[in-house]
């Protein structure tokens, strides 16, 4: 009995999360899981409510299958990711981050590609000009251009260039991937380290060891809030 | 005493095997138990160190917690539909089904369950419940095993997927599809080599697959499809609260060895071809991405790498990864688990460096 009911709170706490995730929580759910695949999670709700009302269902043979010392591990290691969920809502992919999944060479970063089209719909309000930017950076050369993209101020890049970057999902947080541009600037310009920016500025394209890379020429540059959709795709 | 006309109650859903009745069950079970406190007091430090004062403990474990929660729930959703589907195997297809095609008895089954992720297009979080279920339900070890790596790569969703990361290039595409299915089936050829397979599989799961909970029978077929659903979502929901726990302990450890471990300067190994297959491949153990969106990962390398060590990236990760590992708990023996894990690695392996000498570059 107390098994059933122990069950019970799990699959209704879980439950209540994904819903909650999914209605009220959407703004700290994008910055976990790509939106297109919001709808596997709307599901994944319905199963366990299912779960749950099969558990309820008085049953008048049920029997407790193990000890209860040996199943609450296993319940309250269910219940960790929520107690994660805590920490992983205020924190963000950062420069840290960057350095760590980006790839590098004795030569420098590569550039990750984005798929040469959109693979799926961009959200209205992603600003995605970044994204634009990358998959067709020759469509935008000698353009003004506006993108709003967190810096990266490193030692290891050249005198008076920065780097701006996104993060390019597919699926979820931890498969993302650092994408980039170029930031020149005035050496009387100082840039705060990895902070969202929007800037505008000419587009130009830079080639090193056979890679072209999308850069600006910053005319003007604003600190901005965090978008509400901060990826690019 | 119940009256002629009343009509008979409503079969209710009653896990099968409830009660432990081994030395071995109850063993397996403290143990289980124990590693299961040892991960939670590990758990709950990491989640204090949020909170410390040292700012690289904090940012650290910031970016665990985006890690680990994201892999959850883009795993969780699969996962418990997998379960779904394996109650709704367990309780609506008939047996005589299963062993005509993938029975014990039927050794060019591995073929067929090789080519099955086609129909039922399979991630690697869904396969296990689904896998546990089938041998539950009967089918022989060698093909269930034969799925269970096929399945989450010979799919149309990461055909699709590895054709838009390669921007369309087929070959790749094709390559991994035939490689996964390749591997998947040389394995569960070897596995028809052993005398028993079924010695492979957990006591409890071996059990169940002998007694079933009726389900299969005619008089429980007989049933109002409500009832039949019910019991459907009953094995589902006793193989989520199995399963899900490893889960959890698997998307824990990736999470952690993907914070930890930084994507490596690849330059020097790329001039040795054996070397960064290895490197690749122990990478995609190590990464525990899903299928769907490894190829992505995969083409961020092809500036710098040999082909044949992104497409041993791609065949090996959805068939053997930590998460993975931990998942093969809840139906395998360890050695078992071991046994595969040697022979998946080692036949991958071999297959891209045969790759890497006879193609000419493909990517």
């Amino acid at each position: 009995m107390i098994l059933r009911i122990l069950n019970s709170i799990l699959l209704s706490v879980w439950a209540i999360f994904l819903f909650w995730l999914l209605t009220f929580g959407r703004s700290d759910l994008v910055r976990l899981l790509h939106p297109r695949l919001w709808w596997v999670l709307g599901i994944a709700a319905v199963v366990l409510v299912l779960f749950l009302v099969s558990l309820v269902i008085p049953n008048r043979h049920a029997k407790s299958d193990k000890p209860i010392f040996m199943e609450l591990p296993g319940i309250l290691i269910l219940l960790v990711p929520i107690l994660y969920f805590s920490i992983a809502a205020e924190a963000r992919l950062d420069g840290t981050s960057l350095q760590n999944r980006i790839i590098q060479s004795d030569n420098g970063m590569y550039l990750n590609s984005l798929p040469s089209f959109g693979i799926f719909d961009e959200p209205q309000s992603s600003g995605m000009v970044f994204s634009k930017i990358l998959r067709k950076p020759k469509d935008f050369e000698g353009q003004q251009v506006e993108v709003v993209c967190r810096s990266l101020v490193n030692e290891k890049l050249p005198e008076n260039i920065a780097m701006c970057y996104r993060y390019m999902i597919t699926c979820c947080a931890a498969d993302a991937l650092p994408a980039f541009i170029f930031l020149s600037h005035t050496s009387e310009m100082k840039i705060e380290n990895d902070r969202w920016v929007q800037i505008n500025g000419p587009l130009s394209i830079i080639k090193n060891n056979g890679m072209e890379f999308p850069s600006v020429e910053i005319e003007s540059l604003k600190y901005v809030e965090e978008p509400a959709f901060p990826w690019a795709m | 005493m119940a009256k002629k006309d009343t009509p008979p109650p409503i079969p209710i859903y009653q896990k099968p095997g409830a009660e432990p009745d081994s030395d071995v069950d109850v063993f397996s079970s403290s143990l289980g138990s124990t590693v299961g406190v040892f991960f939670l007091v590990a758990a709950f430090l990491l989640f204090l160190s949020a909170h410390s004062e040292n700012q690289n403990f904090a940012s650290f474990t910031g970016l665990f917690s985006i890690n680990f929660t994201s892999i959850v729930l883009e795993a969780i959703p699969f996962m418990l539909i997998g379960t779904l589907v394996g109650g709704v195997i367990e309780v609506f297809v008939p047996t005589p089904l299963i062993d005509r095609f993938l029975g014990k008895d039927r050794k060019s089954g591995i073929f067929l369950a090789g080519g099955l992720g086609l129909l039922f297009p399979t991630c690697e979080c869904a396969i296990v419940p689904i896998v546990r279920r089938l041998i539950i339900k009967g089918v022989s070890i060698p093909s269930a095993v034969c799925f269970m790596l096929s399945g989450p790569i010979v799919n149309a969703i990461v055909a699709w997927s590895t054709a838009i990361a390669y921007t369309y290039n087929w070959k790749m595409v094709l390559l991994r599809i035939s490689c996964g299915y390749g591997v998947a089936v040389i394995i569960g050829l070897v596995l028809t080599r052993f005398s028993n397979p079924e010695k492979l599989v957990l006591e409890n799961v071996a059990e169940l697959s002998l007694r079933q909970c009726g389900c299969s029978n005619e008089e429980f077929q007989k049933n109002q499809l409500l009832s039949k659903l019910l019991h459907a979502i009953g094995h589902a929901r006793d193989d989520f609260l199995d399963v899900g726990k490893y889960l959890v302990l698997g998307a824990f450890t990736a999470a952690f060895i993907r914070t930890a471990t930084p994507v490596a300067n690849f330059e020097a190994l790329s001039a040795s071809p054996w070397l960064i297959i290895l490197v690749m491949m122990v990478m995609a153990v190590v990464m525990n991405l899903c299928s769907e969106a490894d190829a992505f990962i995969a083409a961020s390398f092809r500036w710098l790498i040999p082909g044949s060590a992104q497409l041993g990236f791609l065949v090996l990760g959805p068939m053997l990864d930590l998460k993975l590992m931990l998942m093969y708990l809840t139906v395998f023996r360890k050695r078992a688990i071991l046994l595969f894990s040697v022979v998946t690695f080692g036949t991958v392996y071999a297959l891209m460096l045969i790759i890497e000498l006879l193609l000419p570059p493909f990517v």
